[in-house]
């Protein structure tokens, strides 16, 4: 990259060394053929002179090679041809001598310069091509468009030493937006692109031709065939910095069309890709309904098979089928109950509503009934462990106390067997952890993150276990309003173990103000 | 002989009450709470009914009933959560009785049961020959259509058409059913057909404006009432 933006800017520097060379080559042969001025032959002093026009033409063009023919001229009329130190002109030769001179000299020049110049055009060109492959090789696409687009920006910017490069699209709804920027943007861009249509941009486009002043902005239209897709906002550098110039502009502009025609093809991906996701979307969006109706109806289904048996005239139930009937109706009930429940609390979470209302609280006072319930409804050993030199939590008693039944509840669900634990430590400073510890089979890793995801459901065995497949979404959705998180991790020895944190009650982090954003 | 009745769902409290159901009506009860289960359970007890729930986790209900229909033609009542219509006709064209969809009374399942065990049988031992509904009969081996005692005159092709849905009473024929046997393989859309040959029907001997024989089940096909098979025409809560 260093090399072709070097070679970009050799233009002046050449045509320098040619004077130069002109203005010193013709001092040095004018000393070294005075040194044996007596010795030297006219025509020898001629071919030196004209030695010298052919080196500066060949260094510096036809500009050099006319002022060394010039210099040339002056000296050998004055310093070589009698009466010396005088323009006069003795002899009727010398006249010859001097014209014959004179032709060749503006001859010698031209031809050469004309060289030089086909040869200056030749590198050019070269170069050029050379700074348009660095350029669209930046196009190689790069993921998404705009990440092309920002590698496009930053190749600009630094391959022609530019102060910034913006790319601006227009948006499909007849504006215009920022895509990507390196560097300083012009100042008062967004103001020019308020409103702006693709169209209009490039009439803000800067000075039409000549070399872009330092921090001066320029427009260049970025078109494929006929549409404009957008334009490349260039800012130039500080006067220490390359120039920008025709070369410049005319490199850019080709490239731009380039751009334009990768743009376009980058868009068209990204309408495929979006196309795509909505269609997954609304796959999920029709399993979600179907799980929820299969949810919904299937205790409606038991509620409604027992109460009409009931009420069928033409059976006569025994107590215990009757009780047996009941109790189904009332089961059925309270899990209709609780799934609607968690429908209300998981619509809440989504809408950031669940508004929790903190108090002070001691963690085992959260921890003790919970724990108390649970131990009555499945009979089984839960082991409580909470020091008493452990902080106080800010939270809200009744969303806490549904997090963690929820919790205790997966355990009855998931690992039905062998001892659970509930633990409460310090975490980290600010933090209380709180940890629910069972033996179970354990999530497999891939499902760690998934379990907390609505609806997502482990399989037992194959089979869909009971539950909502809400319940970890609503613990992560409490958590997060209570400026806390939750997370699953392996017990040692085989089960899950969640870990819940909250804020402790002095902590500057306890409740944020605006409960967090929801469980997805 | 009582009849015996496999009952396959995943949820044991409708399992239950299906069961006890059944048993008090005097039903051998065999159940089942997967599709592989199912499929097995056919195989060992034979039994001469299956109510057979669509949503089961594992072998999916709708495959469970393919697979039943490669070597049994015992009776089939699905019962469905899912209330798309197509899983419903997917399962009628696959071969099954009837459908439930869930939330169900009891009464209505148990109507179907029996529809569906007197259908299996009827395929089995010999048919009648003559079967009334209201005051029509229909005289298969004679061909013969009368409404109290007189004689109604149809065209082939309605003749065709009653025939396969007397022979079919109680059970809901779909429109692919009744096209194919009909009409023929290659039929199976035309259900346009089906409007108008029922429409001529429900003239000649029902009542147009509230059929009380020849009975449709909206998007899904027509349903014979039978004086023997379902009797008060009543389809319940479905």
């Amino acid at each position: 990259m260093d090399v072709s933006s070097r070679a970009l800017a050799v233009t002046g520097p050449r045509t320098t060394r040619g004077y130069i060379v002109a203005a010193i080559g013709t001092a040095a042969a004018t000393g070294l053929l005075l040194a044996f001025r007596g010795d030297v032959s006219k025509t020898n002093v001629v071919l030196a002179f004209l030695l010298v026009v052919v080196a500066s033409a060949a260094v510096g063009g036809i500009g050099p090679g006319l002022l060394a023919a010039a210099l040339g001229f002056l000296a050998f009329d004055f310093l070589f041809l009698p009466p010396y130190h005088t323009f006069i002109v003795a002899e009727t030769q010398d006249y010859l001598s001097l014209g014959v001179y004179l032709v060749l000299a503006l001859v010698v020049s031209l031809l050469v310069g004309a060289l030089e110049r086909r040869r200056r055009q030749a590198e050019r060109r070269e170069r050029e091509t050379r700074t348009l492959f660095e350029l669209s090789t930046s196009l190689v696409a790069h993921g998404s468009l705009d990440d092309t687009l920002h590698s496009v920006a930053c190749t600009v910017r630094t391959l022609f030493g530019l102060a910034g490069c913006a790319i601006v699209l227009a948006d499909g709804e007849g504006g215009t937006r920022l895509a990507a920027s390196d560097g300083r943007l012009p100042d008062h861009l967004d103001e020019r692109l308020a409103g702006a249509t693709a169209g209009r941009l490039v009439g803000v486009r800067g000075p039409a031709e000549g070399d872009l002043e330092p921090g001066r902005a320029l427009t260049i239209p970025m078109g494929a065939g006929d549409t404009l897709v957008g334009a490349m906002v260039v800012v130039a550098g500080d006067p220490g910095s390359l120039g920008f110039g025709e070369e410049e502009r005319r490199v850019l502009a080709t490239f731009a069309n380039q751009a334009a025609l990768a743009v376009e093809q980058g868009q068209r991906d990204e309408e495929r890709r979006r196309g795509e996701a909505l269609v997954e979307t609304d796959r999920l969006r029709t399993a979600l309904l179907n799980s929820v109706s299969h949810d919904l109806r299937t205790p409606l289904a038991a509620i409604k098979a027992s109460a009409s048996s009931l009420l069928d005239p033409e059976v006569e139930w025994d107590d215990a089928q009757r009780r047996e009937f009941l109790m189904t109706i009332d089961a059925e009930a309270d899990r209709l109950t609780r799934l609607v429940d968690n429908l209300l609390d998981m619509s809440r979470i989504e809408a950031g509503a669940l508004d929790p209302r903190p108090v002070v609280t001691p963690v085992a006072d959260l921890i003790g009934p919970v724990v108390r319930r649970a131990r009555e409804r499945t009979r089984r050993r839960i082991d409580v462990d909470v020091p008493d030199s452990l902080p106080a939590v800010l939270a809200d008693p009744v969303q806490l106390d549904q997090l963690l039944t929820n919790l205790l509840d997966n355990t009855r669900i998931y690992a039905p067997s062998g001892p659970v634990a509930v633990v409460a430590r310090p975490g980290r400073p600010g933090e209380v952890e709180i940890r629910v510890v069972d033996h179970g089979p354990g999530i497999p890793k891939p499902e760690r993150e998934r379990v907390f995801d609505q609806f997502y459901r482990l399989k037992v065995g194959g089979k869909r276990p009971e539950g909502t497949g809400m319940g970890l979404a609503i613990c992560r959705g409490i958590a997060r309003a209570h400026g806390g998180t939750i997370w699953v991790e392996t017990t040692p020895g085989g089960g899950s173990t969640f870990v819940l944190t909250l804020p402790t009650a002095s902590s500057p982090q306890a409740i944020p103000s605006k409960p967090g954003t929801a469980a997805r | 002989m009582s009849a015996k009745v496999l009952v396959v769902d995943d949820e044991p409290p409708i399992v239950r009450a299906v069961a006890a159901n059944l048993r008090a009506r005097g039903y051998h009860v065999v159940t089942a709470a997967s599709g592989d289960d199912a499929l097995t359970a056919v195989e060992a007890s034979q039994p001469d009914c299956v109510v057979l729930d669509l949503g089961l986790p594992g072998v999916p209900g709708l495959e469970v009933l393919r697979r039943l229909r490669t070597w049994t033609d015992v009776p089939v009542v699905v019962l469905t959560a899912v209330d798309a219509e197509r899983d419903k006709v997917t399962a009628l064209d696959l071969g099954a009785d009837d459908y439930v969809t869930k939330p169900f009374g009891v009464a209505e399942l148990m109507a179907r049961i029996r529809v569906a065990l007197r259908h299996g049988r009827a395929a089995t031992a010999d048919r009648p020959r003559v079967i009334n509904a209201d005051d029509v009969a229909i005289d298969l081996d004679a061909k013969l259509v009368t409404k109290s005692g007189s004689q109604v005159k149809l065209t082939p092709t309605e003749y065709r058409l009653l025939e396969v849905l007397a022979t079919n009473a109680g059970r809901l024929c779909t429109h692919r059913f009744l096209l194919e046997r009909v009409w023929g393989a290659g039929y199976g859309e035309e259900s346009q057909y089906l409007r108008v040959y029922v429409a001529n029907l429900r003239r000649k001997f029902d009542d147009p404006a509230a059929p009380r024989i020849l009975l449709t089940e909206p998007g899904m096909g027509y349903r014979f009432v039978a004086d023997d098979h379902w009797g008060s025409g009543d389809k319940g809560g479905a």
